[in-house]
């Protein structure tokens, strides 16, 4: 089973179906932390959120259910998965969780098998958010410590200008935009310009336009701004 | 939610607590060690799950009565969920 350090929080404001959960999971090896509402879980978790790990919830919960509580996830840009676990006649609900990024849907009850397969796909896909978020942090870092012109020069290589273009474009030297351009690659850690567009793409640079270019220093704008913040 | 849909639904839980215990212990049981204090919460947990389903149960009893007396029929697929679907 899984030996990283996931939590899998459990949300369920049954108290029986909630510790039947937790045994049976842990008996699994899998870390537990079990709430009985969403809004016990919102509270603990805004100290959590770097902490990898996914959700399970209770679809039908009193004062704030499942899907609001996954809405309200969504809303502070938490995209931890999740797996819901519900009654049958939640169709129309189901799709919706399924629109809001849920991984799952688990009819009650549910055996074991199913519900270790759901965490496993809910934990991978919280792994591999989270690493290439690391990618796109650095990325981002990088890019923090290129000077405003290297920025703009940046902004032409990335649109596929060369030189000559780029001189013209930024009313400066060939000599000059060489000189931008090799600062450019070695600060952004990039052995080619094709690697350098692919760095770029990472953090939503395609033409060459992105508020990560602008003339102020940069501070990580909401698209690239970690998705679990 | 008519009544008869919420007590199908509230039989859920119990179900599920009791699936999820019994897969608990099995695989505790299968671990081997010393088990015993967890299992033995856990078929004491078992237990109540099913009186709390078998007392769901005759909630839906008596509401399936009441709405026949009523003269009303439950939809087929009320009945359905009513007398618990198998899953």
């Amino acid at each position: 089973m899984s030996l990283s350090a996931d939590t899998l929080y459990i949300v369920d404001d049954d108290a029986q179906a909630r510790a039947a959960l937790v045994r049976l999971l842990r008996a699994a090896g899998y870390q537990t932390r079990a709430f009985g509402s969403a809004s016990e879980f919102l509270e603990a978790h805004a100290h959590l959120e770097r902490a990898p790990g996914c959700l399970l919830l209770d679809l039908a919960m009193p004062e704030m259910s499942g899907l609001e509580l996954q809405q309200a996830l969504c809303r502070a840009g938490c995209r931890r998965p999740i797996v819901f676990l519900s009654g049958r006649g939640d169709i129309s609900k189901s799709v919706r969780a399924m629109k809001g990024g849920a991984v799952n849907f688990l009819t009650k009850p549910v055996d074991a098998r199913e519900l270790f397969a759901a965490v496993e796909e809910a934990l991978a896909i919280d792994a591999a958010e989270r690493s290439a978020w690391v990618v796109r942090h650095g990325v981002v870092e990088r890019i923090a410590t290129l000077t405003p012109r290297e920025r703009q020069v940046l902004g032409q290589l990335v649109s596929g200008k060369i030189n000559k273009q780029i001189a013209a474009a930024l009313g400066t030297a060939e000599k000059t935009v060489k000189v931008h351009r090799s600062r450019v690659m070695r600060k952004m850690h990039a052995g080619s310009i094709v690697e350098l567009v692919k760095l770029a793409s990472l953090v939503g640079i395609q033409s060459g336009i992105s508020p990560l270019l602008g003339a102020s220093a940069p501070t990580a704008p909401a698209a690239v701004q970690p998705s679990r913040h | 939610m008519t009544t008869l849909e919420t007590l199908a639904h509230e039989l859920r839980q119990p179900l599920s607590a009791i699936l999820s215990n019994a897969q608990a212990a099995q695989r505790l049981l299968a671990a081997g060690g010393r088990a015993a204090g967890e299992v033995r919460e856990i078929l004491e947990d078992i237990v109540a799950c099913d009186k709390r389903a078998a007392a769901l149960l005759r909630h839906l009893e008596e509401a399936l009565r009441a709405s026949t007396r009523a003269g009303e029929q439950p939809e087929s697929s009320l009945l359905r969920q009513a007398q618990g679907e198998q899953v």
